[in-house]
């Protein structure tokens, strides 16, 4: 049996990049659709990449994939890991980013 | 007597309301076994605890020599289950080649083309599952199966919402897959 990686890193990556890209701009929004530009506390790096993993776990009930990764033998917790661990690098490049 | 797959005297509330009290479902190798009953007999959770998509409240799972007390989808299909459920299994946004492709590469059981063959569903490889008719759309959730090869293959009423004359390609493929040794169970509250 191929391992499940392999499969899913493919197809999850490029989604879980333009999720965590859309949880950060989500972030830099709320301030300015709050009417406070400067008041807004940044969130933690950590709690976007828990954050990124439990908003992939709904991404993939919302296309109808549920049952199609179970048939594949690819459980929750690793559909949330792939989310997840895409959303580290891309923080740490922006933390880097940030000085 | 050897079973692929049992779910023994499972029982099932939801609140207040017992859907399943001691129910048991067998799944035999080479054998298609139906499961029938008026909606709402509970036909779908004996479905669901038998895949472990539902913990039963008591009653246990067993697959091969195997009993699970908490079992899960991934862990059954990793040993050969495939669960065909009561709503679509394909996924909109990707087209049945790409589907068939992660069955072939993940258990390398049967070639994509092989198994859209088999299904006849050659045509439909690079369509998305949304333009297919509602024989098609069976027969292509088929093909998938057919692509795993499975051991155990559970159908929840597979024969909804599909012409009749569909039904007899639908029946031909699951005994061809128990002719290949699999244990097939299908629900459905009509006989096809």
């Amino acid at each position: 049996m191929r391992s499940a990686a392999r499969l899913i890193i493919p197809v999850l990556t490029p989604r879980a990049l333009l999720l965590w890209m859309a949880v950060r701009l989500t972030f830099a929004m709320l301030p300015l659709a709050a009417n406070q530009p400067f008041g807004s506390p940044e969130p933690s790096p950590f709690g976007v990449v828990l954050l990124a993993g439990v908003l992939g776990l709904l991404d993939v009930r919302r296309r109808g994939e549920r049952i199609l990764w179970a048939n594949l033998g690819i459980t929750q917790p690793a559909l949330f890991a792939s989310y997840a661990v895409t959303a580290v690098p891309a923080e740490l490049i922006l933390q880097l980013l940030r000085g | 007597m050897n079973y692929a797959l049992i779910a023994d005297c499972v029982s099932r509330a939801f609140g207040t309301r017992k859907v399943l009290s001691s129910a048991t479902l067998r799944a035999k190798q080479g054998e298609v076994r139906a499961v029938f009953g008026r909606n709402g007999a509970g036909k779908s959770t004996l479905m669901k605890i038998a895949v472990a998509l539902i913990q039963p409240d008591s009653g246990v799972v067993r697959m091969g020599n195997v009993s699970f007390l908490r079992a899960s989808l991934p862990a059954l299909a990793k040993r050969g289950l495939f669960y065909l459920p009561d709503h679509d299994v394909l996924a909109p946004g990707l087209d049945l080649d790409t589907q068939l492709g992660f069955f072939e590469r993940r258990y390398g059981q049967r070639s994509r083309r092989e198994a859209a063959r088999i299904a006849r569903v050659e045509h439909l490889l690079d369509r998305r599952p949304g333009t297919f008719s509602g024989g098609e759309l069976r027969r292509a959730e088929l093909a998938l199966a057919i692509a795993r090869r499975p051991t155990v293959l559970v159908a929840d009423e597979p024969y909804r919402g599909i012409a009749r004359a569909d039904h007899e390609d639908l029946t031909s493929l699951f005994r061809s897959l128990a002719a290949d040794g699999c244990a097939v169970v299908v629900s459905g509250h009509e006989v096809p």
